[in-house]
């Protein structure tokens, strides 16, 4: 490692470091007392935790996903259009997506919940599974890695045209498909056969 | 003449770190975070010494003590997970886990160093051996702090002040360790100042948190009531079917 790359590195190191101690900092010094980890884990039943993440924490059983898919589908903005005013599908644009934003920060602060009181409920299980618990936090991640790319898109694009987009992208993947199949029909058994790669033996 | 007041002051903030320490029976909890500051105590007396009547020897003196101060103060992090993490067996084989991740990376890194060149160890300097092990402890430190906040573990005024004392220090003993490397000697003296005064902020963080017991220091075990690990994953996994059912994802493994 060059010197100057070991000097970036360091100070990086160095600005994570602070901020991890901004972070410890501003948590609340041990604000879990034990009876309410107690009562919490006592009333840590399937159904009733999961209603009981928020207010607005029933949306995922009231709210059927066709509403969702209604809310992310072209068929509204389709009649808008054929009314042919600008301010009317502007205003239109703007609180669909509003709404699709609002979902999708529902749906992240949901998870984030989730997660926490699952951290809360297992740690200190002594058969805590290093793996399963590794490969949680990975899904997790990669959710919250999805709700903000979505949220992101959202704000650039939204709803309608991600709609769009998704559309695109579905079309190519069934063309990618396709065409993987007649690959695969073509060359059942040897994958150098007909793909223009040569073998020496 | 501003450097020895920061030295003095140091020394005499460490004396009565460790004066309430014995007072408070803190010594019997923390035995190795004390020894550290024994250590440093010592350390600082003999540094002081050294500049004073044998400032050719002092640059000498400053890389073997500190050396050693590095070995000492990776004792306290172990400290820190071992206290810290006690009521959470759980957890503390995780923190396990992700200390043997961080020393196999370290070792390794070493191993693949010792591959380009003639010397099985990296460093060349004694400045560049406490590089490296700073950099391993600023990641097991990173690992400690994620899983404290992410179980939301309880530390305690008494510990949770020394990780953050501890914390800052090695953040400012990494930003020293790159004033050192980088070019320029009127940054270097600025700096020096400055890491001076940071080390006075961290023996006051020390000092103040450590000052008394700590009435809460951490859950004792069994207060919490549990379900084993399996029912709580799959209760996890439930709930995430819910949302992740609007996600496109129609079944959960």
């Amino acid at each position: 490692m060059g010197e100057a790359t070991a000097i970036v590195a360091l100070v990086l190191l160095a600005l994570v470091v602070v901020s991890a101690l901004i972070v410890l900092w501003r948590r609340p010094d041990d604000a879990i007392p034990a009876a309410t980890l107690r009562s919490g884990a006592a009333t840590d039943g399937a159904g009733e935790a999961a209603h009981s993440l928020s207010p607005a924490a029933n949306q995922w059983d009231e709210c059927p996903r066709e509403t969702i898919e209604h809310i992310f589908g072209p068929d509204d903005l389709n009649f808008i259009r054929c009314n042919g005013s600008d301010r009317l599908r502007r205003a239109f644009e703007r609180d669909r997506r509003q709404i699709a934003l609002h979902w999708v920060w529902n749906a992240f602060d949901d998870t984030h919940r989730i997660m926490s009181r699952h951290f809360r409920a297992v740690r200190s299980s002594p058969d805590l599974s290093v793996s399963l618990e590794s490969k949680l936090v990975a899904e997790f991640l990669l959710h919250q890695f999805m709700c903000l790319t979505l949220a992101g898109a959202l704000r650039l694009a939204g709803p309608n045209n991600l709609t769009r987009l998704a559309g695109a992208i579905g079309n190519v993947r069934h063309q990618v498909g396709t065409v993987i199949e007649g690959f695969s029909k073509s060359a059942p058994g040897d994958l150098t056969k007909d793909s223009g790669l040569q073998t020496h033996s | 003449m501003l450097d020895r007041l920061f030295w003095i002051s140091g020394i005499l903030l460490e004396l009565l770190l460790l004066a309430r320490g014995v007072r408070t029976r803190l010594v019997a909890k923390y035995p190795v975070f004390y020894i550290y500051v024994i250590f440093v105590l010592f350390q600082s007396i003999v540094r002081f010494c050294v500049y004073h009547w044998y400032p050719l020897r002092y640059m000498e003196s400053y890389w073997y003590t500190e050396f050693f101060a590095v070995i000492v103060g990776s004792g306290v992090l172990f400290e820190i997970y071992q206290k810290g993490l006690a009521p959470y067996p759980g957890t503390a084989r995780l923190a396990r886990n992700l200390l043997a991740l961080v020393f196999v990376v370290a070792v390794g890194k070493a191993l693949a160093a010792s591959l380009r060149g003639p010397m099985w160890w990296p460093a060349r300097t004694t400045a560049e051996l406490e590089r490296n092990l700073r950099a391993v402890q600023a990641f097991a430190i990173l690992g400690l702090v994620i899983l404290l906040l992410a179980y939301s573990i309880p530390l305690g005024r008494n510990l949770r002040g020394i990780v953050m004392g501890y914390t800052l220090f090695i953040a400012t003993s990494l930003a020293n360790l790159a004033a050192l490397a980088s070019p320029g000697h009127e940054f270097q003296h600025v700096w020096s100042y400055s890491q001076q005064l940071f080390y006075l902020l961290v023996l006051c963080i020390w000092t103040v948190s450590l000052w008394n017991i700590s009435s809460h220091s951490a859950l004792p075990t069994g207060a919490e009531t549990s379900s084993p690990y399996k029912v709580s994953e799959q209760q996890t996994r439930e709930r995430w079917k819910r949302i992740r059912l609007y996600f496109g994802k129609h079944k959960d493994r």
